[in-house]
């Protein structure tokens, strides 16, 4: 009997009967895909936010006031590799050393850099991929980084000022180049040969030295325990503070591997970073929450909407003798189907449009949680019971013959 | 007999209105729903810009200002800059050295509210006589808080106030208060200028400042300004995607809603046909019903959407967001419009029924 009556208001009322559906969908699909947005823009965005560089740069330890103009210590290349190896490893996205020397003869600054190396970490399948063009993306080359042991890369500046171009030779520690083509980075680059890493410690009699390593991040946004120093924590704040993937405490493990180093957080980046993704993650959060709480009431106005007339229904059954159990069970029955119909067709489109929304903007799609599918699912057959349960309750407490009068 | 035309159509609406003052009032909210989370999107996305780059200020200067000559910048000359619209913040510097246990050291001058992005121990230098350290520079020479230092040069004593980290070149350089570095090097002007320019017309503003002022010298940082404006984009892509999907679900939403108390009164179309009514009256009649809730409901919406849009932008950056005010006549068009689109779809559907077959309600 309950099924027949139910079937039968599904079959008669299709019009009423999908408006409902579509309106809980639409409302669930919304929900559910910026609920997906808000729980994945932080880590979305903060892998926007390293192409501002190197969060951490890490420098040979300075003992002495002479060290502060001149270079006299380095760190090693061997330890370059250890970077992947501390306990944020997967944290690091990737690392550049850099090699300072001056030419001996002409007095211009040689730069030894990696600009896109892969490297084979320890206990990994998948080669590193790092280098200038990873940690340094605004890094432009008019031509093409050196190919062989005889090609170097020329500063913007220092190319003008010298009056050299792409494809022009120069005598560099007393070796014939070829200018392989030309760089400008807005920095230190712009007035200097550069040249990869390796070659340049060769020709320099630096073998394996490297003057500073600059590494790109993924951290975890600084709060107020972070700024605590931590050499007077107690060891299980010491623990929690070095197992947080903190800008600070990654510095401090990088200073860990390398030899006579020291690793200091590039604060304009760190900071700000921090404060970008709070900013942005909180605007997220609300508009979803505005979303959400709209989309609900959307719903509930469309469920109302529809119900109204199940108050003329409820009174005619009233008047033919179902009893009060009855009818409740009709309405919430049907309340469930459109909820639950409603609810799935909701969450698939979600799927939809959280994918179009991660791809269309940072080119990956979002994260999908499993706990939003119950979650969608129950939201919207409890707003549609909740709907439905109100205008019924309303309708039953009224006598049959005034409603079926139209009063 | 039939009334006068127009005479019983107002009468109806009003009528209507009156006796379902309920349903008015759910029609009513509903649009209002809808228009008050398109407004909230549409002001956030289009302030979003302003408010993140100030944000992202502070991840340094995007251009850098100084002579050829090596001469400092003339104030005058500053002033022009900085009062260029394009100009969204400026620092200035001065630069000058030290000489300290026989080596020459680099001094910053600056003022205190522009030393921002840095760890700073102790406080910033307050009057004549005192300076901050660098870290590198601090742990090289054993500096510590609290200690004096002497210039031997000019044979002054300065005390260490602070110890600094910026993780830059900056870590083995002396800072000093703008005003006291002024007077200590005898600089009129600033030695460099550091702007924050509107990435969107960041060469157009390089070509405009070189032919204006031919013996400055501008350094455009690369870093900051290609990553800004990447960023930037980005985001107002985010907001733009969001909106349109929220939109998009909103007007369905607000639709359905409509469009059920149309197919809920469907018994009415039909009693009003079967009495004689004319398919085009029945049709204005639930367009004025229709137009009345748009339009009360999307002047209220926007009021509201521009309030949730504040209350957004204060929790979130801390200042309001400024309104496009062309938007705003914009969406209570777009929110009358789909008000009376999803009235009249179902409307005529149901006009073009016979009555006797909506009656027996095979709607």
């Amino acid at each position: 009997m309950l099924l027949r009556i139910v079937r039968s208001s599904f079959v008669n009322q299709k019009k009423a009967m999908a408006v409902m559906i579509v309106a809980v969908a639409v409302g669930t699909a919304i929900a559910s895909s910026l609920i997906s947005l808000s729980l994945d823009i932080t880590s979305k965005v903060s892998k926007e936010l390293r192409a501002f560089g190197a969060n951490i740069k890490v420098e040979p330890r300075l003992q002495g006031i002479a060290e502060v103009a001149g270079q006299r210590r380095y760190l090693r290349s061997e330890d370059l590799l250890k970077i992947k190896t501390i306990f944020w490893r997967h944290n690091i996205l990737g690392f550049v050393p850099f090699l300072y020397t001056i030419e001996p003869s002409t007095g211009h600054t040689v730069i030894g850099t990696w600009y896109r190396k892969s490297i084979k970490v320890p206990g990994e399948r998948e080669p590193f991929v790092t280098g200038a063009s990873e940690v340094m993306p605004w890094w432009q080359i008019k031509g093409r980084w050196p190919e062989s042991e005889n090609e170097v890369l020329l500063g913007r500046e220092l190319s003008s000022r010298l009056n050299l171009r792409r494809g022009d030779r120069v005598e560099l520690f007393g070796r014939d180049f070829r200018v392989s083509g030309i760089l400008s980075t807005g920095s230190k680059e712009d007035d200097a040969f550069v040249l990869p890493l390796e070659v340049l410690q060769k020709l320099s009699g630096l073998n394996g030295k490297i003057s500073e390593v600059y590494v790109s991040a993924l951290t975890t946004p600084m709060d107020d325990f972070a700024y605590k120093d931590p050499e007077k924590m107690s060891p299980r704040e010491y623990e929690k503070w070095y197992c947080t993937g903190y800008v600070t405490s990654i510095a401090k493990q990088i200073e860990e591997v390398m030899r006579g180093s020291r690793a200091r957080p590039i604060w304009p980046v760190a900071e700000t970073e921090g404060k970008v993704l709070k900013r942005l993650g909180l605007l997220i959060y609300l508009l979803s929450a505005v979303s959400v709480i709209s989309a609900a009431l959307g719903v509930s106005t469309t469920m109302i909407m529809s119900l109204l007339r199940r108050t003329r229904q409820v009174a005619l059954m009233k008047a033919i003798g179902a009893d009060r159990l009855n009818t409740v069970l009709i309405f919430l029955t049907e309340a469930l189907i459109v909820g639950f119909l409603g609810g799935l067709t909701g969450y698939l489109l979600s799927l939809l449009i959280s994918k179009y929304i991660g791809v269309e903007v940072f080119g990956t799609p979002l994260r999908q949680r499993a706990i939003l599918f119950p979650l969608s699912l129950g939201a919207s057959v409890l707003i549609a019971v909740l709907g439905a349960y109100l205008p019924i309750r309303k309708a039953l407490a009224i006598r049959p013959a005034l409603i079926l009068k139209g009063e | 007999m039939r009334m006068k035309k127009g005479s019983w159509l107002n009468y109806f609406v009003f009528k209507n209105i009156k006796l379902r003052k309920g349903r008015f009032f759910i029609a009513i909210s509903a649009v209002m729903l809808t228009v008050a989370v398109l407004t909230a999107f549409v002001v956030l996305s289009t302030g979003i810009r302003e408010k993140m780059s100030r944000e992202l200020q502070s991840y340094g200067a995007n251009m850098i200002v100084t002579t050829l000559t090596g001469l400092p910048l003339k104030e005058d000359v500053t002033k022009r800059i900085v009062s260029n619209p394009l100009v969204r913040g400026f620092k200035a510097h001065i630069y000058g050295t030290l000489t300290i246990r026989g080596q020459e050291l680099e001094v910053i001058g600056v003022r205190k509210k522009d030393f921002k992005g840095v760890r700073l121990e102790g406080s910033f230098p307050e009057g004549g006589n005192q300076v901050i350290v660098g870290v590198k520079l601090a742990e090289a020479l054993g500096i510590k808080k609290g200690q004096s230092l002497k210039e031997e040069k000019r044979g002054v004593t300065f005390r260490v106030s602070g110890i600094f980290e910026r993780g830059s070149k900056a870590d083995t350089a002396i800072v000093m208060d703008l005003a006291t570095a002024r007077e200590f090097f005898g600089i009129k002007g600033f030695s460099a200028l550091l702007l924050n320019v509107d990435t969107r017309y960041i060469s157009r503003f390089t070509s405009e400042l070189k032919r204006d002022f031919p013996s400055l010298k501008i350094t455009t940082v690369k870093q900051v300004a290609l990553a800004e404006e990447k960023l930037l984009k980005k985001i107002e892509l985010l907001m733009v995607v969001v909106s349109l999907v929220v939109v998009f679900s909103a007007a369905i939403t607000m639709g359905s809603t409509v469009g059920a108390n149309i197919i809920e009164r469907m018994e009415e179309i039909g009693l009003m046909k079967a009495l004689g009514a004319r398919a085009s009256e029945v049709g204005r009649f639930f367009l004025y019903e229709a137009m009345l809730s748009g339009i009360i409901g999307s002047l209220l919406g926007t009021l509201a959407g521009v309030a949730i849009a504040e209350a957004v932008s204060r929790t979130a950056f801390n200042s309001f967001v400024g309104v496009e005010i062309f938007w705003l006549p914009l969406l209570i068009c777009l929110g009358v419009v789909i008000a009376v689109a999803a009235t009249l779809l179902p409307v005529r559907r149901a006009t073009s029924m016979r009555p006797s077959s909506i009656l027996r309600g095979e709607g």
